[in-house]
Parts: C-alpha cells; sequence; structure tokens
C-alpha cells in the first residue's frame, strides 16, 4: 500500500484540490484527477520522506471553523490596535514550550499561529521542544502562552498522532 | 546502394563508437565493418569507371538559391583517392584497434576517425565545389580531434589548434576563391567549371581566385610555408598519423590541384607559384627531415617533401606530369603509410621514437626492422620498389619541362638534390634505429609486436613490392583513369615500366643514391652546427608570434574601448537602436492622425504605479535589495495591466516570468556584490543621459505610431482560424504551438543552447571550493510545507498545460509553474549542500525537450506534410466522453520541458555558487 | 441585494487591506511590522473572497470551491512569509531575543 500511494493525505488533498479547479465536473475530469493525485506525489515520493498521518477529519474541520472564528475576531483586534495606538504597542517575544512532536503537527500549530493577526512564529527550537513566538500587543504574556497550548495544541494533539 | 552512399556511411557510422562503447562493443568494428563495405561500394564500379574512364554522378539539391547541391561525381582522380581513403582507412582502424589500449576512450577516438573518413570520401566526390568546401572544413575539424585524441598532452592540443588554424585558415581562402569561381562562371558544378574553363583563365580576376584556391590547396597540403604545423601534429596517436599525415588528409590538398588542373592550371602563374612553392617544399621539407631525432618528426618532414614533390609535379606543363603526381600520390601513401606504422611499434615496443636512443633492433625485431627497411628503401627511390617508379617518371618530367627563370637545369638538379637528401634521411633512418649495438636504457626490452599490429605494415610493404614489380598490371588503368579524368583529357600514350632503358633519370637516381650515403656518411663534417640553429621549426616561432600578437592587440583594444565593462556594451547597443530607430521611425512620424489616443483612469493609474516604482529602481540603485523590490512592483504593474485589457495568457506569464526573475536577481545579487561609486566625468553622463533620452523618446515614438497607426491587423485571421484549423479556443497557445510553431521551436532550441552555454559556465566556476556551511540550517516550517506546495505547484502546472489549447495556460506557463515549485524545494530542503541533480543532468533534459518538441514535427513529416504540421484525433471513451488528443500536446510538453530544465539548470546552481572573484590559481 | 452585500464586503476588505498596509507603515519595530501584512492577508483578502463567493453564488448561480481553495493556499503560504522574515531578523540579531524589552529599538 505504502509503496504503491505513498502519501495518501497528500493525494487526497490534492484530488479535491484538482476537482475544485477543473470546473465542469465530468467523469473525464474525476478520472484525471485520481491519476494526478496518486502520480505526483508518487512522482515526488524520492525528495520526501515523512508521510502526514491524520487520526479524525471530523476534528479537522472544527479546528478550522475554531481558527477562522480567532482569525475573524483577532482581525478585529489588531486593526483596533493599529488605528488607535499607531506605533505604542506593548510587544513581546515568548516561548512556547510544546508537547507535539510531529513536525507537522508542529508546523500546523506554527502556521495557526502565524495566520492568527497579532501572533507570528518567528522559529522552532533546534531540538523542537519550544516555539518562539512574537506577540503584537499583550500585557499578560503567561495568558497567551496558555492560550497557545490550550485553544489550538491540545486539538492538534487530537488531530495528529504524536 | 551505389558510391553515393560512400560519405554518408562513414558519416553516419561516425555516430555509433560512442554509444557502442558504453554497450561494451568494441567499437574498431564499426569502423572496420564501414571501410569494408566502403570498399565493397568501390570495388563494384571498378569496370565502369576504372576499365571504361566513365564519370558516374548523382545530384539532389540542397540550397539551390545558393547554388549548393549535394552533388557527387566518380571517376578515376575520384576513385583513386576513395581507394587509398578506404584501404588505407582499413589497415589503420585494424592497427589502431591493437595499438590503443582497450581502456582508452576509443569511443572518442573511432567517431572523429569515420567522421573524417566520411569527409575525406566527400572531398574525393564533389561534383559541387561548395559541397567540397563543406567536406574540406569537416576534415579541418575531426582532423582537430583525432589530433588531440590525448587531450592531456599540452604537445597535442598545441599541435591541434595549430592544425586547426592553419588549415582552417586555409579552408576560408578555399571557400572564397570557390565563391568567386561560382561569380565568374555562374555554376558551383565541377562540369560546368570545367566547360567555362577558358572563361576562367581570361577573366582579369583569375590570379586572385587561382591565389586563394592555391592557398587553401598549400595549407592543407603543407607546403612551404606552411608545412610547420605538420610535424607538430605528430603529437597524435599514430594511427592517426599514418593516416591523416601520410594517406589522406594532406592529400586533400594535391588532390584539389588535380581537381582543379582542367579549369585552373595551364598558365604561367599557375606554373610559377606551383613549381616554385613545391620545389621549395621539396627541398626544405628533405633538408630538414635530415635533422630529426624523433622517428615520426623525420616521416613527418619527409612528408612535407614528398608532397612538395607532387605539388612541383602538378605545377610542370608536360603532358605526363599529373600521370606521375598520382602515381607518386599513391606510392607514397602506402609507403609512407608503412613506415608511419613501423614507427609506432617500435614506439610501442621500446617506448621511445627517439634516434638517438635508439640502436641495433634489427636483433630483437627482425621482421618488423626488414619491412621498415623496405619501406624505408621504397621512400629512397630504389629500384623494384613503388618509390622507385614515381620517382624516376619525376626525373623525367623535370627534365622535359619548360626552363623555369629561363635556366633549364634548375628543375633537375632541385630535383637530384632533393633525392639525394632523401637518400640520406632514409639511410639514416634505416642506420640509426636497426643497426649498430643493442639499445640500452630503453623503458621495455624491444620485441616483435602482437602479430595483429604487424599485418597491416605487412600488407602494404607487399604492396610496395608488388607494384614496383609490376605496376602496369596492378596500377597502370587506375593510374591512367585517374590521370584522364585529372586532365579530362586523352593523354599520350605512355606505360608505368620498371626499365626504360639507360637514361638520364637513372642516371639521376643513381647520383642520387650514391650522393645520398655519402651525405649520410659526411653529415656531422657537412652540417656542422645547423642542427642546434634548427631546433625551434622557424614556422612554429612565426606562428605562435602572430598569434601573441593578435591576442595582445585584441587585449590592447578591449582596454582601449573599455570593453570589459557592461555599461560600454550597453551603450553601443543602445546608441545602434536610437539611431536605426530614428532612421524608420522619423519618417513614418508624418502619418500619425493625433486623434484615437484615448486613455482610461485605471491604465493611467497603473503607469503612474510602474513609473513610480521604475524611479525607485533607479535611485536606490546602490542598494540592490531594495532596488529588485521595486522593479518587482514594475513586473506586478505590467501584469495588472495585461489582466485588466484582457489578456489572461499574457498576464499568467508575466507574473510567472517576474517571479522566477526575482529569484534569479536574489540568486545573482551575492556574486555582483553592492555596485561601484558612479565615477562618470559629466560629458560622459551627459551622453549617456542623451542615450536614455533618445532610447525613450524612440519607444514612445514607435508606441504611439502603432497605437495611432490603422494596420491591417492579423489578430482577426487568427480569432477566426483558431478553432477550425488549430482546433483551440486558446488563440495564444495556438499561436504559439501550432500556426507560428516553428517560431516557437527555434525560440525553445535557442533557449536550450542558451542553458548549455550557462551550464558549462557554471561547470567552471563551481569547481571552486565552496564555502562549507556559510547558511543557516533549514527550517522544520519549510521542510513541511514544502512538500504540499510541491505537489500543488505540480497539480497547477498540469491543470494549466493540459488546458493551454483552450484557456489560459500552455507549456511555457506550466513548466515556469513547476520549475519555482522544484526551485523552491531545492532551496528548501538544502540550501547548502549539493543540488540533488547535478546541474549536467540538466543538459540531458533539455536536449530531451528539445528532441520531444520535434517529434510531432518530424512524424508529420514522415506522413508526408510539413514539419511541424499538427495531427488531431478525437477519440470516444466510454465513460469519460470524446478526449481530443493533439500532436501539438507533444510539442508543447518539449516546451515545458526545456522551460523547467533550464530554471533547474540556473536557479539552484547560481545560489550554490561559490562567492568572490577567483584567485588568481582558479583563473588559470 | 447581492450587489449591496458584495460592494459592503468589497469596501470593508479594501478598508481592512488599508489599514493592515498602514500598520507597515506606522509600527516602529520590525518584528511587529510583520503583524500588518497578516491583517491583509487574512481580513481582507478574507473579506474580498467572501464578497467573490456570495456574487458569484447569486450572479452565476453557482457555488464553487475555489474561493476556499484561495483561502487553503494562502493559509499554507501566509505563514512561511512571516516565518521567513521572522528568521531573517533573527539571524541578524543573535542576542537571546526573548530578553528583549519592550521599549528597545530593534527594528
Amino acid at each position: 500500500m505504502s509503496r504503491v500511494l505513498p502519501h495518501p493525505v497528500t493525494s487526497v488533498m490534492l484530488l479535491i484540490t484538482w476537482v475544485t479547479i477543473t470546473d465542469p465536473l465530468s467523469p473525464g475530469h474525476w478520472l484525471l484527477g485520481l491519476v494526478v493525485a496518486w502520480a505526483l506525489p508518487f512522482a515526488t515520493r524520492g525528495l520526501f520522506d515523512q508521510r502526514i498521518r491524520v487520526r479524525s477529519v471530523p476534528r479537522i474541520l472544527a479546528y478550522v471553523a475554531l481558527v477562522a472564528f480567532d482569525v475573524f475576531a483577532s482581525n478585529l483586534r489588531v486593526t483596533w490596535l493599529i488605528l488607535s495606538r499607531g506605533g505604542r504597542q506593548s510587544p513581546v517575544l515568548v516561548k512556547v514550550p510544546l508537547t507535539l512532536r510531529d513536525p507537522f503537527a508542529i508546523t500546523a500549530l506554527a502556521s495557526t499561529i502565524s495566520y492568527t493577526p497579532g501572533t507570528v512564529s518567528v522559529d522552532v527550537s533546534e531540538d523542537r521542544t519550544h516555539l518562539l513566538v512574537h506577540v503584537f500587543h499583550t500585557d499578560d504574556p503567561a495568558s497567551v502562552v496558555a492560550g497557545i497550548k490550550s485553544r489550538y495544541e491540545r486539538r492538534l494533539l487530537e488531530i495528529f498522532p504524536c | 546502394m551505389n558510391f553515393t552512399w560512400l560519405p554518408w556511411l562513414a558519416l553516419f557510422g561516425a555516430l555509433l563508437p560512442g554509444p557502442l562503447r558504453r554497450l561494451r562493443i568494441d567499437p574498431a568494428l564499426v569502423a572496420g565493418a564501414v571501410a569494408t563495405l566502403g570498399l565493397g561500394l568501390l570495388i563494384r564500379t571498378t569496370p565502369e569507371v576504372v576499365v571504361l574512364g566513365q564519370t558516374l554522378k548523382s545530384s539532389v539539391p540542397w540550397v539551390p538559391s545558393l547554388g549548393l547541391a549535394i552533388s557527387l561525381r566518380l571517376d578515376g582522380l575520384g576513385f583513386l583517392m576513395c581507394g587509398l581513403i578506404l584501404g588505407i582507412g582499413l589497415l589503420v582502424v585494424l592497427y589502431a584497434r591493437y595499438y590503443l589500449k582497450p581502456e582508452e576512450a576509443t569511443g572518442r577516438f573511432y567517431g572523429p576517425l569515420l567522421a573524417f573518413m566520411g569527409a575525406m570520401l566527400g572531398i574525393a566526390l564533389s561534383e559541387n565545389l561548395l559541397l567540397l568546401v563543406v567536406f574540406w572544413e569537416l576534415t579541418s575539424i575531426s582532423s582537430f580531434l583525432l589530433i588531440s585524441f590525448w587531450q592531456f598532452s599540452t604537445d597535442a592540443r598545441r599541435g591541434a589548434r595549430m592544425a586547426l588554424t592553419v588549415t582552417g585558415l586555409g579552408g576560408l581562402a578555399l571557400l572564397a576563391g570557390v565563391i568567386w569561381i561560382g561569380q565568374i562562371v555562374g555554376s558551383y558544378e565541377l562540369t560546368q567549371v570545367i566547360e567555362h574553363a577558358d572563361v576562367l583563365k581570361a577573366h582579369p580576376h583569375y590570379p586572385a581566385v587561382l591565389c586563394l584556391v592555391l592557398l587553401g590547396a598549400f595549407t592543407k597540403s603543407a607546403q612551404f610555408p606552411f608545412h610547420f604545423w605538420l610535424p607538430h601534429a605528430m603529437a597524435a596517436p599514430t594511427p592517426v598519423s599514418a593516416y591523416l599525415h601520410s594517406a589522406t588528409m594532406v592529400k586533400a590538398g594535391v588532390f584539389l590541384l588535380a581537381r582543379c588542373y582542367p579549369f585552373l592550371a595551364g598558365t604561367e602563374l599557375w606554373f610559377y607559384l606551383v613549381t616554385i612553392t613545391g620545389m621549395l617544399t621539396l627541398l626544405i621539407g628533405s633538408f630538414l627531415a635530415l635533422f630529426q631525432n624523433d622517428l615520426k618528426g623525420l616521416l613527418a618532414y619527409s612528408t612535407v617533401s614528398h608532397l612538395g614533390l607532387i605539388t612541383l609535379l602538378f605545377g610542370l606543363d608536360t603532358d605526363l606530369a599529373p600521370k606521375a603526381a598520382l602515381l607518386h600520390l599513391l606510392n607514397h601513401a602506402v609507403f609512407k603509410a608503412s613506415l608511419f606504422m613501423a614507427a609506432g611499434i617500435i614506439d610501442h615496443e621500446t617506448g621511445t621514437r627517439d634516434l638517438r636512443r635508439l640502436s641495433g633492433l634489427f636483433k630483437p625485431m627482425p621482421v618488423t626492422a626488414t619491412l621498415a627497411i623496405v619501406a624505408a628503401a621504397s621512400m629512397a627511390g630504389i629500384p623494384l620498389l613503388n618509390g622507385f617508379l614515381s620517382k624516376e617518371m619525376f626525373f623525367t618530367e623535370t627534365l622535359d619541362a619548360d626552363d623555369i627563370f629561363g635556366r633549364s637545369w634548375i628543375l633537375p638538379v632541385g630535383a637530384t638534390l632533393a633525392s639525394v637528401l632523401s637518400v640520406a634521411y632514409s639511410v639514416r633512418f634505416v642506420r640509426q634505429a636497426f643497426f649498430g649495438p643493442p639499445a640500452t636504457g630503453l623503458e621495455k626490452t624491444p620485441h616483435e609486436p602482437p602479430r595483429w599490429l604487424r599485418v597491416p605494415v605487412e600488407l602494404l610493404v607487399l604492396l610496395c613490392i608488388a607494384i614496383g614489380v609490376a605496376p602496369a598490371l596492378l596500377v597502370g588503368d587506375l593510374i591512367h583513369a585517374a590521370a584522364s579524368a585529372c586532365v579530362q583529357g586523352e593523354l599520350p600514350p605512355y606505360t608505368i615500366a620498371l626499365w626504360h632503358g639507360f637514361n638520364t633519370p637513372l642516371v639521376m637516381s643513381i647520383v642520387a643514391l650514391i650522393g645520398g650515403i655519402l651525405v649520410y656518411a659526411r653529415r656531422e663534417r657537412l652540417f656542422r652546427g645547423v642542427e642546434a640553429r634548427l631546433s625551434v621549426s622557424q614556422g612554429r616561432r612565426a606562428f605562435e608570434g602572430i598569434v601573441a600578437a593578435l591576442v595582445g592587440s585584441s587585449q590592447r583594444l578591449e582596454r582601449a574601448l573599455r570593453l570589459d565593462q557592461v555599461t560600454t556594451h550597453l551603450r553601443g547597443l543602445l546608441a545602434c537602436a536610437v539611431l536605426v530607430s530614428a532612421w524608420l521611425l522619423l519618417p513614418a512620424l508624418a502619418r500619425v492622425s493625433p486623434t484615437n489616443t484615448s486613455g482610461d483612469l485605471v491604465l493611467w493609474v497603473l503607469c503612474g504605479v510602474a513609473l513610480f516604482a521604475l524611479a525607485g529602481v533607479l535611485l536606490k540603485s546602490e542598494r540592490p535589495l531594495t532596488a529588485i523590490v521595486y522593479s518587482s512592483i514594475v513586473g506586478l504593474a505590467v501584469t495588472l495591466t495585461f489582466a485588466y485589457l484582457s489578456a489572461p495568457d499574457l498576464a499568467l506569464t508575466q507574473l510567472l516570468v517576474e517571479l522566477v526573475a526575482i529569484l534569479l536577481l536574489l540568486a545573482a545579487v551575492p556574486h555582483f556584490g553592492l555596485p561601484p561609486r558612479d565615477k562618470r566625468s559629466s560629458p560622459v553622463r551627459a551622453l549617456d543621459g542623451a542615450l536614455a533620452l533618445g532610447v525613450g523618446g524612440a519607444v514612445t515614438i514607435g508606441c504611439w505610431l502603432m497605437l495611432s497607426t490603422d494596420v491591417a491587423s492579423i489578430s482577426r485571421y487568427f480569432l477566426e482560424k483558431s478553432v477550425p484549423l488549430g482546433q483551440g479556443n486558446n488563440v495564444v497557445n495556438v499561436i504559439l504551438v501550432d500556426f507560428r510553431g516553428f517560431d516557437t521551436f527555434g525560440e525553445v532550441t535557442v533557449l536550450a543552447i542558451a542553458s548549455l552555454g550557462i551550464l558549462a559556465l557554471f561547470d567552471h566556476l563551481a569547481q571552486r571550493q565552496a564555502p562549507s556551511d556559510l547558511r543557516p540550517r533549514t527550517p522544520l516550517f519549510l521542510q513541511s510545507v514544502t512538500k504540499l506546495l510541491l505537489n500543488l505547484a505540480l497539480l497547477t502546472a498540469v491543470f494549466l498545460f493540459l488546458r493551454g489549447h483552450n484557456a489560459p495556460g500552455g507549456g511555457f506557463i506550466a513548466g515556469l509553474t513547476a520549475a519555482v515549485g522544484l526551485v523552491f524545494v531545492y532551496q528548501a530542503r538544502n540550501p547548502t549542500g549539493a543540488p540533488a541533480r547535478r546541474p549536467a543532468s540538466m543538459s540531458r533534459w533539455l536536449a530531451a525537450g528539445v528532441l520531444l518538441a520535434a517529434l510531432p514535427g518530424v512524424a508529420a513529416m514522415l506522413f508526408g506534410r510539413a514539419f511541424l504540421t499538427a495531427g488531431h484525433v478525437h477519440l470516444p471513451l466510454p465513460l469519460v466522453g470524446e478526449v481530443h488528443l493533439s500532436t501539438v500536446l507533444v510539442f508543447d510538453l518539449g516546451v515545458f520541458v526545456v522551460v523547467v530544465a533550464t530554471v533547474l539548470a540556473i536557479l539552484p546552481t547560481l545560489g550554490r555558487l561559490p562567492l568572490g572573484k577567483p584567485t588568481a590559481e582558479e583563473e588559470r | 441585494m447581492a450587489e449591496v452585500v458584495v460592494s459592503v464586503l468589497l469596501v470593508l476588505g479594501a478598508a481592512l487591506a488599508l489599514v493592515g498596509s498602514w500598520g507597515v507603515v506606522v509600527l516602529p519595530r520590525f518584528l511587529s511590522r510583520i503583524h500588518g501584512p497578516s491583517v491583509v492577508t487574512t481580513g481582507g483578502l478574507g473579506t474580498l473572497l467572501l464578497a467573490s463567493l456570495i456574487w458569484f453564488w447569486f450572479d452565476g448561480g453557482r457555488l464553487t470551491g475555489r474561493e476556499l481553495l484561495v483561502s487553503f493556499v494562502l493559509a499554507v503560504t501566509a505563514p512561511i512569509t512571516g516565518h521567513a522574515l521572522s528568521r531573517a531578523w533573527l539571524a541578524r540579531h543573535p542576542k537571546d531575543p526573548v530578553d528583549l524589552g519592550p521599549g528597545r529599538d530593534d527594528s
């Protein structure tokens, strides 16, 4: 299985992408999409060794909805901060200790943090135990760290195997 | 198959040795097979060509507008040359098979050898003079490759360069001469030219034409003062010397004299030029041969002198001189090839070719020694051997010829003197190599060579004796046919025979023989001090002096014009552009009607953004990264303009090209460093400003003209015919791959060639030691995301590629998309290490892409259609519906591959090249 | 009706993008400035995509997933920029960045 279909998750994502971008949904496009979604990860398998593994698809959807809401909320917050305070925020760099170990899960967490306005992940420590996060404006860095861990990392732990 | 196959057989055979060697098949087999097959083809024509003296012809047009045709003729003269080329070629292949070590790059040897054989056959068979020049140049190039076969040797490289330069220059002169002949006569076909020989000889430009053609012949045949390249070409492997420098390449020059004999010879000028050059070469060559310590050097100068002899004979105005010349051409080829091979055996079995170190080899290798002695005797002109016959005829002709400078004795005396020297160096060769005390201090203990290394020599020496004893029987008809073809008329009856009675030529021979032995015996007293002065040949010194002077003056010119700076070239190019534009545009300004130049707010804004960003590029030019950011804004403004004007294909292309260009600039910036401070003087600044204004003005006027002039546009045609003729809705793509497919093919080829050039440059640079680890480690972030991004990019590429014929997309756009994804992966995964694929392997992809693009075109030709005619198939498939397949898809795939390979060849490598200027040591 | 909604969303998206870009101009520190563009890519572009989605739903009568696809690609790629920029900043300021005082000018 793994030799024939080296990256199943990637393949599924590619199939969805293909079906989305090809407009008239005919059987031919589905067939072509299947071929492409299988062939591309197969052709590039030599370049990548790690596989994406997922435990639960519904939880992913729930996570996406949560992040979408957070992005909306923090957009308003950051917009307000820029408009009201100009350049007078109190930014801070915080270290977030990581429970996640899977490299892809860490990437997902870092991406979520960066995608949400107000926080940007700056770096992952060499040993992958800490994430360095820049916070746009806060008076209580500890609560930001706790928020990240409870709101995002806990859910990612349930999505990705560790 | 008939004789017209001969050159092509060898030329196409030349493609085989390389691949065969990879398959572990001895490439000598192909070479041998080609030579054997060629001999068979040639011999089959003997009844017509040699016995009946007919001329076989065939003609295929090539570039009719230039008068260039692949017309071949086989007459007696061509037959003689082809026989030599193929016969000695076969023996040389056999010899080389045992001479070269199996682990040497034999594919690189037999390939050029076969190419050379084909080119020589082409010269011998050309009916069209332009075609002859093409083959002529081909021999120069292939001989360059053969002489430099041992690339590691400085001598080999230098000798090869010298031979190429001298014979190549001669080839250019010959080309000029031939074109001139064509202008005078009105045709390049030999038959026509011969028919109009009187017109040609009476033409006021005849002297110039003659000089140009003779320059070609003399350089190729190593005539004085161009003789110096031949001894230096002895750095070639011995089989090459035996083939090129005795039997074939150097004979091309005298063959040309024979070919041109009917329409250029017979004038006073020809007589003096050819005779004197031949005489000088004969004397100088045989004199210098006497002092050579290198076996092959001695043979090389001897070859020079014998070529002089043949040339001299062609210059004489007697009826039989061409016959004597052709007989000697044959004889010299036979004995000199065997002597070169014998010298090679001595080198092979003793480890040296130095006559001062060799001695007494007769005892350890008696058979080889006997063979060499017989061949050397033939070279000296001893009776019962073939060399004697032609030398006798030579003496006869010098006696019969007209007086030169009013003195009848000059020619016979010169001929005898040269023969004396020729005997002397032959004796020296035999005496010093084979007799005397056994040699000491050799690398190897001398012994007989392997059986098959000697067989070619045995056959050739046998031929020396056979022709010497029974000339009329063996070669009488052949030489007669060749000489008839050479003079294009009746020859006086003459039988080549061993014994013509006791006459003056015989006396000259006896004098030469006795004199030669005496000269050898007394050489130390006679030539005391001469040898030291001859250590470096004057010719080589002059050649190198000229080359150095040329290089030096070029460098001075470069410095004087500041050609090492890009700005200089830019100024030149832009100034030319302004001048040409002024010439073309200013008259057209009268036709401008300033009515329909309206604008649109969006376009004005985009234009303003682009202008603003351009100003940023200029003002921030001392900070490269900032300037790049500004330039990307310009690109984006242009992209938006295209999108706004409903040109999605252009917008996509612009966007991707912009992306790749920025990556390229970013990768290149570290190599350039900061731009130097502006040190231009104010007049130069003013000049540059004027130039900039001129260019800007020209572009403005050009755009204005284009927008305001009503031109009958061809776009309507494309819009209407795209679907019915090209079966695609995306007109841009249909134009690219179908209507103007040939243009695209050319562009793709140019792109591939440019990339190959860049790869070659990078290959040189990348050999410098790269700094080990200056870059940061790959972030985890990128490692994880790249996989997804690469697959997304590739998916998009597939999508854009497949829909390209009907919607925005296509091979070029898809190629850029895929390439950007791949570059991203390279940079993310491997910022420090070597590229995952060596850039060299990209050259294969480039070739594959170009071939792929050519494939449907060639396929169309196989179906009898024009190159690149598109073919369409509509396949009804179950479930899927009708699928439209087109050959342009393959073409577009070729474009795709070339684009991807180009980007991957340049970008990842550029990012990895070591920074900074090369040190002096690396520069070398 | 749909036109009104779409128009409002378009103006809103453009306004968010403007504020994000304005942030790049006014914010004093390098790391803070990275937050400006993230408003542009999430809030600004998200709103514009929403407008596009609604427009094609009502006007073209079709609900396509292309806007979702665009947001997906944005979600994957946008953090890379911020990440790369901040790492570059880190590489040029190798002192322990966690201890940076809030008032320090780290531009």
